[in-house]
C-alpha cells in the first residue's frame, strides 16, 4: 500500500484511502466512502467520488441513493452538470444502460430536477427541446406548461421543423391544457404549419394518422375556448359535405378562431387529398347536354366530376369561405403566411380560378406551351368561343401527347344545362376524346352545315363513339333529307363499324334516294353518275360495297391515330373555323 | 376442574398423547385475557413438569429415568406441532416461555436445543420466532442462550455445510430469530475482552452465512429492536440487544486475530458435484464454478461494510438511539492496546503495521458511522476518550476532533 501523503486535507486523505482500497477490495473501498460521507455530508468531491465508486461497479441502487443525495444539493448543480447531461442522453438512448436503469432507481422529484436541470443547461435547442420531451413524457402530469411556453416562445424553435416535430408530434399528446388561449393558438398553428409540410415531405413516412393528431391538437384547444366539439372530433370531419355545412354556419360568428383553426385544417386535409388524388388530372371544361337527365348527386349550378371532384370541391369551397368576409380572410391570409409549405399557391390557384370562371386568371401565361397549359387554353379558349385559339391550341398539343394511351372518359358530357367541370387524365386517349368531343361541338356551334362539316363530325365522333350517337343521328337525317352525300375523306377516316354499317343501310335501303358520294376516285363522275339507280349502274354498286368492304376491313386500326392524322391534316380546315 | 381432575384426566393418556394433551390445558390456563394468578402458573408448572417433560411421577417424587432419546424426540415432535399450529403469537411465546422459560432445567435446555436445531433444519419459522424470543429473554450472552446458541453452529456450521441457502434465507423468514442468534454468536468469538486466550475465531461457514445475511439484510440487525415481541401479559420485556456492537468487535479484531491469509490453512476444495441435475443448465454449472470464494479476511471486509450499512438503517426516526452501546465500542480499546504493545515489544512500529492499522480504521469507520446515524446510546464522551488512547491513526484523529467539536 502506498504511502498516503499526510499533506493531504482530511477530505482528500478519507478519498486517497477509499481509491487505493478500490484497487484491492470494492467492500473497503465502499466502507471509506461511507465513511467519508458521514464524516463531510456537506462535501462535493466525497459525494462524487462515492457516486462514481458505485458508478464504476455497476451498482445501480447504490449509485442512484449518491447521485440523489448529490442532486440534493442545488450548489451541486453546476458540476453535476456533465453527469446530468449523460444520464439525459442515455434516457434518450432505447438501451436500457445503466445510467438510464440508475435514473429509474431515483425518486420522482429528484427525477424532476434532473431533466429540469438538463433542460435549462443545454445551449443548443434541439437538444433543448429534446430533454423537454423527455421531461414531459415522464412527468406530464407537473407543471410543464411553463417550460412549453418558454421553448415555443424561443425564436429559432418556430422556424426549424425538427423541434416542431418534437412539440407537435411527441409533446402536444401530452399536453392536457395550457392555460394561456394565445400560447395554446401558437402550438395549433404550429401543429397545422408541421402536419401540412409533413404531409408533402417525401422522405417522412413514420406518423400513420397527421391528420387525427391535428385533430387531437384542435381538440386541445377547442375544449380550452368552448368550442362546439362537433369540429374537433376527427370522424365528423370524414363526412365532408356535412363537415363544410357545418362549418357554413360559423361564418358570421364574432370569434372566427374556431372557423379559422378548423376551416384551414379541413381545408388543407381536403387539398391535400385532391392533390394526392389527382396527379396527372387537369381540371378543364367539360360538356353538359340539356337532352339527358341530370345526375343526382350534383347540387348547384356548377358540377365537377373526375377523379378528385369531392376533394377539390371542398377544397374549393373551404378556400371561399375562408375568403368569405375581411375578417376571415384577413386571419386566414395571417395563417398561410405563417405555413411553410403553401399547397395552394401551385395548381389549387389556377383550378380554383376555373372554377370560378374566373378565365384571365386561369389561363396559362403565353410563354408556357406545355400540354397541360395547352390543354386548359383549349378548356378557356373554347368556352370564350375563341374558337381559332382554341384549335391553335388543340394542334399546338398534338405533338405533345402523352405515351399513356389512357381510356374514354365516361363522364365528358354530363346531363342538365349547367356549367361542367372535369377532371380530365393526361392521357392519349383522355386528351383526343377532349379534343374530338370539343371540335364537334365548334363544327356545330359555327352553323358550318357543309357536307364536309358532316363528315368531319363522322370522323370526329368515332373516337368517342356512341357519345354522340345523337349526333349522328341528325346527321343522317340531313343527308337522307338531301338525298346526297359528299365526303371524299370518307375511306381515309371512317372506319368505325357502326357508322359504315348505318351509313351501308341508309344506302341499301334508300338507294333509290339517297348518293353518297364518298369514293376518293368518284370526285370526277360527281355530278354524271349517280350510284343505286335501279342497278342501272352495277360497276359503282360494286365500287360501293368493295369501298365499305375495305373500311370494315381497316376497323381494327387505332381510331386514336386516326384522329391525330385526321386533325393535323385538315388543320387549315379547322383554323379558318373561327 | 379442579387440579386434581384436570390431572386425572391427563393421566388417562400415556405419553406421547399426554403431552399433546397437557400443552393444550396449559394453554387454558395461561391464556386469557387477564394474566395468571399464581396458583394457575403454579398449576400450569406442575403439569408442564409431569406430563411434558415426564420429570415427576403421581406423588410429585422424582421419576428416576425421565424421557428416552427417543422419548425426546417424540415429545420435540409435539412441540414442534404445537408452536406451528399456534396461530396468536403471545400464546407461542407464553407457552413457549412456560416450557423452556426456566434456568435450572439442563434436561429441558437440551430438549430446547435438538429442537431449535430441528427448526434451524426444517426452516420452521413459528419455531424459530419462539425461540428468537426466548433468547432475548434469557438475554442474549446468558449461558444458556450461549449454549443453544453452541448447539446449532455445531449441527450447522461444522457438522453439515450443504444448507447455506436455506440457513441464508432464514434472515428474510424469522428475522428476530436471526439477530438475537448473531448477537448470541459474537458473544462466542473473538470476546476477549480481558486479553486472556479466548480468541477464537469463528467457523469460516457461520462467517460467510452471518456475512451473507448481514450484508443483504441492512436493517436485519435491528429487526429484534423494531418487532417488540409478543409477550405474555405481566412479563417484563428484556430490552433486545442489537449483533451490531459484537460485530463491529469482530470486523475490528479479525485483522489482529487471522493468521495472514497465505499462511491461511488451505481449504481443499469440495469437488463439485459432477451428476448433472435435470433441468440445471450448463451455463449456472460454470458460473458456480468461476465464482472465485472470497477469503476469510474479505468476508470480514464484507461484513464490515454490512455492519455500517445496518448502522445507517439503525437511526431511529424518533426516541433515543438503541443500536449500539457506547461501552460496548469502548471495551475495544484495551484489546487493541495490548496487541499494539505485542507489536512494540517485537520491535514493531505502530504506523507500519498494516493489521493494526486495519483495525483501527475498522474502529474509526463503525464509530464514526454510527455516530454519524445517532447509533451510540451512552456515554459517548468515554467513548471518544477511549479511542483517544488507542495508538496514531488518521481517520480515529479525524474523527475524534469531529465529534469533541460537537460535543
Amino acid at each position: 500500500m502506498p504511502a498516503i501523503d499526510s499533506a493531504l486535507s482530511d477530505e482528500d486523505y478519507i478519498i486517497a484511502k477509499a481509491k487505493d482500497a478500490q484497487k484491492y477490495n470494492i467492500h473497503s473501498a465502499k466502507a471509506w466512502m461511507l465513511t467519508a460521507k458521514t464524516l463531510f455530508p456537506a462535501n462535493f468531491k466525497i459525494q462524487f467520488e462515492a457516486y462514481l465508486m458505485e458508478k464504476q461497479s455497476g451498482n445501480v441502487q447504490e449509485a442512484a441513493e449518491c447521485f440523489s443525495s448529490l442532486m440534493k444539493s442545488r450548489q451541486n448543480l453546476p458540476s453535476l452538470l456533465p453527469e446530468i447531461s449523460a444520464i439525459a442522453n442515455a434516457l434518450r438512448s432505447s438501451e436500457g444502460s445503466f445510467l438510464s436503469q440508475m435514473f429509474d432507481n431515483i425518486c420522482p422529484d429528484i427525477q424532476l430536477t434532473i431533466l429540469k436541470t438538463s433542460v435549462e443547461n443545454s445551449d443548443d435547442t434541439m437538444e433543448h427541446c429534446r430533454l423537454l420531451v423527455l421531461l414531459l413524457k415522464k412527468f406530464p402530469q407537473l407543471g410543464v406548461d411553463s417550460l412549453v411556453k418558454t421553448l415555443i416562445n424561443a425564436e429559432k424553435f418556430f422556424y426549424d421543423n425538427r423541434y416542431a416535430r418534437l412539440l407537435v408530434v411527441e409533446t402536444l399528446p401530452l399536453l392536457s391544457s395550457l392555460e394561456s388561449p394565445r400560447l395554446l393558438q401558437r402550438l395549433v398553428i404550429k401543429a397545422i404549419d408541421f402536419y401540412n409540410s409533413y404531409v408533402y415531405d417525401e422522405n417522412e413516412h413514420d406518423i400513420t394518422d397527421p391528420w387525427q393528431r391535428l385533430f387531437g391538437v384542435l381538440d386541445l384547444m377547442g375544449r380550452q375556448l368552448g368550442w362546439d366539439s362537433f369540429f374537433v372530433n376527427y370522424s365528423n370531419s370524414l363526412n365532408k359535405e356535412t363537415y363544410f355545412q357545418k362549418l357554413l354556419t360559423l361564418r358570421n360568428s364574432e370569434d372566427c378562431r374556431q372557423l379559422l383553426y378548423c376551416g384551414t385544417t379541413f381545408f388543407l386535409r381536403s387539398l391535400y387529398e385532391h392533390k394526392s388524388l389527382k396527379g396527372n388530372h387537369i381540371l378543364v371544361e367539360a360538356l353538359s347536354d340539356p337532352e339527358v337527365a341530370p345526375s343526382k348527386r350534383r347540387k348547384g349550378d356548377l358540377e365537377v366530376t373526375g377523379i378528385s371532384s369531392h376533394q377539390f370541391q371542398a377544397a374549393a369551397n373551404c378556400w371561399e369561405l375562408l375568403h368569405s368576409n375581411d375578417l376571415i380572410s384577413r386571419e386566414f391570409t395571417k395563417l398561410a403566411n405563417q405555413l411553410q409549405t403553401k399547397p395552394w399557391s401551385e395548381g389549387f390557384a389556377d383550378e380554383f380560378a376555373l372554377y370560378r370562371g374566373k378565365y384571365e386568371e386561369a389561363m396559362p401565361q403565353a410563354t408556357v406551351t406545355n400540354l397541360t397549359a395547352c390543354v386548359v387554353r383549349v378548356s378557356i379558349n373554347y368556352f370564350q368561343k375563341n374558337y381559332t385559339a382554341c384549335i391553335e391550341s388543340i394542334l399546338a398539343a398534338l405533338p405533345q401527347l402523352p405515351n399513356v394511351e389512357g381510356i374514354l372518359e365516361p363522364e365528358l358530357i354530363v346531363g342538365g344545362k349547367h356549367r361542367h367541370l372535369h377532371f380530365l387524365p393526361l392521357t392519349k386517349v383522355a386528351i383526343m376524346h377532349y379534343f374530338c368531343t370539343l371540335l364537334i361541338r365548334i363544327l356545330l356551334n359555327t352553323g358550318n352545315t357543309t357536307d364536309i362539316a358532316y363528315g368531319h363530325m363522322l370522323v370526329l365522333m368515332q373516337l368517342g363513339w356512341p357519345q354522340e350517337e345523337a349526333i349522328f343521328i341528325r346527321i343522317l337525317d340531313v343527308i337522307r333529307q338531301k338525298g346526297v352525300f359528299h365526303y371524299h375523306l370518307f375511306t381515309s377516316y371512317i372506319i368505325h363499324i357502326d357508322i359504315l354499317e348505318e351509313l351501308s343501310f341508309i344506302w341499301n335501303e334508300q338507294g333509290n334516294n339517297v348518293v353518297l358520294d364518298i369514293l376518293p376516285n368518284s370526285q370526277q363522275h360527281l355530278g354524271q353518275r349517280r350510284i343505286g339507280t335501279r342497278g342501272a349502274d352495277k360497276g359503282v354498286k360494286e365500287d360501293f360495297k368493295q369501298a365499305m368492304k375495305a373500311q370494315v376491313a381497316r376497323s381494327n386500326e387505332s381510331v386514336l391515330n386516326v384522329m391525330i392524322h385526321f386533325i393535323t391534316s385538315e388543320r387549315a380546315f379547322f383554323l379558318q373555323l373561327g | 376442574m379442579s387440579v386434581s381432575d384436570l390431572k386425572h384426566s391427563l393421566r388417562k393418556y400415556e405419553f406421547p398423547a399426554c403431552a399433546k394433551e397437557a400443552l393444550n390445558r396449559i394453554e387454558q390456563l395461561l391464556v386469557g385475557r387477564a394474566a395468571p394468578s399464581n396458583k394457575q402458573l403454579d398449576i400450569a408448572m406442575d403439569i408442564i413438569s409431569e406430563f411434558v417433560f415426564c420429570e415427576s411421577d403421581r406423588r410429585s417424587g422424582r421419576r428416576s429415568g425421565g424421557l428416552t432419546p427417543l422419548q425426546d424426540l417424540q415429545l420435540i415432535d409435539i412441540i414442534c406441532d404445537y408452536l406451528s399450529a399456534c396461530t396468536n403469537e403471545t400464546t407461542k411465546n407464553t407457552i413457549f416461555l412456560s416450557l423452556f422459560g426456566g434456568m435450572e432445567s439442563q434436561r429441558r435446555l437440551k430438549i430446547l436445543s435438538i429442537l431449535a436445531s430441528m427448526a434451524v433444519s426444517a426452516s420452521s419459522t413459528p419455531v424459530l420466532l419462539a425461540v428468537g424470543v426466548w433468547l432475548q429473554q434469557m438475554g442474549c450472552s446468558s449461558s444458556q442462550s450461549l449454549q443453544l446458541v453452541e448447539n446449532v453452529i455445531r449441527d450447522h456450521f461444522y457438522l453439515n455445510t450443504s444448507n447455506q441457502l436455506a440457513l441464508k434465507s432464514l434472515a428474510n423468514t424469522a428475522p428476530q430469530f436471526v439477530s438475537n442468534f448473531i448477537t448470541a454468536v459474537t458473544e462466542l468469538y473473538m470476546h476477549d475482552a480481558q486479553g486472556t486466550n479466548d480468541n477464537k475465531l469463528p467457523p469460516k461457514n457461520l462467517l460467510e452465512v452471518i456475512t451473507a445475511w448481514v450484508y443483504s439484510n441492512p436493517t436485519l440487525c435491528m429487526s429484534a429492536q423494531l418487532n417488540p415481541a409478543a409477550l405474555p401479559s405481566g412479563s417484563i420485556p428484556m430490552a433486545a440487544v442489537t449483533p451490531l456492537a459484537g460485530l463491529i468487535h469482530w470486523c475490528a479484531l479479525a485483522p489482529l486475530y487471522i493468521v495472514d491469509d497465505d499462511t491461511e490453512m488451505v481449504e481443499v476444495p469440495v469437488p463439485f458435484k459432477k451428476i448433472k441435475l435435470e433441468g440445471e443448465s450448463d451455463r449456472s454449472l460454470i458460473k458456480t464454478v468461476t465464482s472465485k470464494p472470497l477469503t476469510e479476511s474479505e468476508f470480514y471486509i464484507k461484513l464490515h461494510l454490512g455492519v455500517l450499512h445496518s448502522l445507517r438503517a439503525g437511526r431511529r426516526t424518533h426516541g433515543p438511539p438503541t443500536a449500539v452501546n457506547a461501552q460496548h465500542l469502548a471495551a475495544l480499546a484495551p484489546v487493541v492496546q495490548s496487541y499494539a504493545h505485542n507489536v512494540l515489544k517485537r520491535g514493531g512500529k505502530i504506523q507500519n503495521d498494516h493489521k493494526l492499522q486495519d483495525c483501527l480504521d475498522r474502529i474509526g469507520q463503525s464509530v464514526q458511522v454510527a455516530l454519524a446515524n445517532g447509533c451510540v446510546y451512552g456515554n459517548i464522551s468515554n467513548l471518544l476518550a477511549a479511542l483517544d488512547t488507542l495508538p496514531e491513526n488518521r481517520l480515529l484523529r479525524i474523527i475524534i476532533k469531529t465529534h469533541q467539536q460537537t460535543i
